[in-house]
C-alpha cells in the first residue's frame, strides 16, 4: 500500500519544514500545498531549539524521545517517543536530521505480515516494516512511536549512534507546525 | 500440510506452532502448580526439532560450515533478521546483549547465532561487525547465497521470511522476528516472541543453564 502519495507526502514534509525555516518569524502555517516549488535545500539544517520549542502549548508535544545505538556496520537506525496530541487533530507528515547524523528520516511501521497470523493472533509469525505517509496525532491522545510497533527510521547514518549522544529530529506535522526533538542516543 | 491463503509466501508451520503453543500453555500450568519455580517464558515444540542438519558458513569463522549446536553444555541462540533492519533486529538483539550482560560467567557458555534472511545487501563486511556488535566474541555471522541451504535452515525453526521488491523499487523484508535456543545436542529447546524481556531471556537461559546435563535440560522443557 505504499503508495506514490507516500513519497509526495514526505517531500511536503520537508518542503514545509525548509519553508518554515526560512519564515518562521513570519509564522506561517499554510504551505500545506504539494506543488510549492521548494526554494531551499537546508531542509535537513535544523533550526535552533529556541526558534521552534520542543514544547508547543498549542500543538503536539514529543515526550522521551530516544534513538538505540547502533552497530558500526548498520547503515539505518530508529528513534522513538510518545507525540501527545494539542487541541485539535493533527497528522506527523515528515522529518529530517542534520546530515552529519542521517541522509534523511522516515515514518516507518513494524507489523505483522498480513494473514500470517495463527489462529491464536499471537506474534509467531513474520513481522515486516514498510513506510507509512503519515502518523495521526489526535487532539489531547497520546501516540506511542516503541520498538516493533511505529518507528522513525533513520537512513544512510553518517556515523554510528553512540549511547549518550543528544540530537535534534525536526517533525512536521499537517497543521505547518514543526517541532524540534532532543533525542537522546541509548543502548535501549 | 495445511493449506495457505498465500501461496507465494513459504509455508507457516501452523500445525506445529499450534501444538507448541498448547506445550507451552500446558508447561506453565504444570510449572505453575509448584513442580518447579520458574515459568518458562519462551515456548516449546514437541518433539524436540533436531535444527543442526543443516550447516551454514560461518563468516566469523573463516567461512567453515556452522551447524546450529550449542558449545557442549551450553546453549545457542538464533535470530534470522538483515542488517538495514533498524527497528525489530536490533530490539530483539540488544535484549540479547543485555541478557549475557545479567548472566555475568555463564554468559561464556552461550553463543548468538545471526542468519541473515538477506544475503544480497549483508556482506561480509557488515554482518560479522554487525552481530559481534551485540555478542561479542560469542557472535557468529551466518550467510549462504544458497536460497534452499537458507529456506531449509529455517524451516527448522519453523522460521520465515521473504524479500520483496515493492512498486518504488524499495527492498522490503518480512522474517519472523522469534529468537531461538538450541542445546549441544542441536535440538531446538525454546522459541521467545519478539518482545519477550532481557529480564525474561536471562530468566529462561539461567534456569536451563543451571543443570547438570543436556538432558537434565531437555527435560526442564518437557517435562
Amino acid at each position: 500500500m505504499t503508495s506514490p502519495t507516500s513519497h509526495t507526502r514526505r517531500l511536503t514534509g520537508f518542503v514545509t519544514a525548509a519553508l518554515l525555516v526560512g519564515v518562521a518569524a513570519l509564522g506561517a502555517a499554510c504551505s500545506s500545498d504539494s506543488t510549492t516549488t521548494p526554494t531551499s535545500s537546508t531542509s535537513t539544517e535544523a533550526p535552533s531549539p529556541t526558534s521552534v520549542p520542543n514544547t508547543n502549548a498549542e500543538g503536539v508535544t514529543a515526550l522521551g524521545a530516544w534513538a538505540r545505538t547502533s552497530p558500526m556496520s548498520a547503515t539505518t537506525g530508529a528513534a522513538y517517543m510518545e507525540l501527545v496530541g494539542g487541541p485539535t487533530d493533527d497528522e506527523l507528515v515528515g522529518a529530517s536530521v542534520a546530515s552529519t547524523i542521517a541522509a534523511s528520516v522516515e515514518l516507518h511501521e513494524t507489523s505483522m505480515a498480513g494473514g500470517d497470523m495463527d489462529d491464536m493472533g499471537d506474534s509467531m509469525g513474520m513481522m515486516t516494516m514498510r513506510q507509512v505517509p503519515s502518523i495521526a496525532v489526535p487532539a489531547e491522545q497520546t501516540v506511542a512511536l516503541t520498538p516493533g510497533g511505529l518507528h522513525l527510521m533513520l537512513i544512510e547514518l553518517a556515523k554510528p549512534l553512540e549511547a549518550g549522544e543528544v540530537f535534534d529530529l525536526t517533525l512536521s506535522f499537517a497543521s505547518g507546525e514543526q517541532l524540534v526533538v532532543p533525542t537522546e542516543v541509548r543502548a535501549g | 500440510m495445511h493449506p495457505t491463503t498465500s501461496p507465494t509466501r513459504p509455508l507457516p508451520h501452523r500445525a506445529t506452532r499450534w501444538a507448541g503453543l498448547l506445550c507451552a500453555l500446558s508447561l506453565m500450568v504444570a510449572t505453575g502448580c509448584g513442580s518447579s519455580a520458574h515459568t518458562l517464558s519462551g515456548m516449546v515444540r514437541q518433539p524436540l526439532p533436531a535444527v543442526d542438519t543443516v550447516a551454514l558458513p560461518d563468516l566469523t569463522g573463516g567461512d567453515a560450515p556452522f551447524a546450529f549446536r550449542a558449545p557442549e553444555g551450553g546453549l545457542l541462540l538464533v535470530y534470522f533478521g538483515y542488517t538495514f533492519c533498524p527497528d525489530i533486529c536490533p530490539t530483539t538483539l540488544s535484549d540479547v546483549k543485555a541478557a549475557l550482560e545479567r548472566l555475568g560467567d555463564d554468559a561464556s557458555r552461550v553463543e548468538v547465532a545471526f542468519v541473515t534472511v538477506d544475503p544480497a545487501r549483508d556482506t561480509a563486511e557488515n554482518l560479522g561487525g554487525y552481530i559481534g556488535f551485540f555478542a561479542g566474541e560469542a557472535g557468529h555471522a551466518l550467510r549462504t547465497e544458497d536460497p534452499v541451504t537458507l529456506e531449509t535452515a529455517a524451516e527448522g525453526f519453523g522460521a520465515s521470511y521473504e524479500v520483496t521488491t515493492n512498486a518504488e523499487g524499495e527492498i522490503e523484508v518480512g522474517h519472523s522476528a522469534n529468537l531461538y535456543v538450541v542445546d549441544d545436542q542441536g535440538r531446538l529447546l525454546l522459541t521467545w516472541p519478539f518482545g519477550t524481556s532481557a529480564e525474561a531471556l536471562t530468566a529462561d537461559l539461567q534456569y536451563l543453564l543451571d543443570s547438570e546435563s543436556t538432558t537434565e535440560m531437555q527435560r526442564k522443557v518437557t517435562p
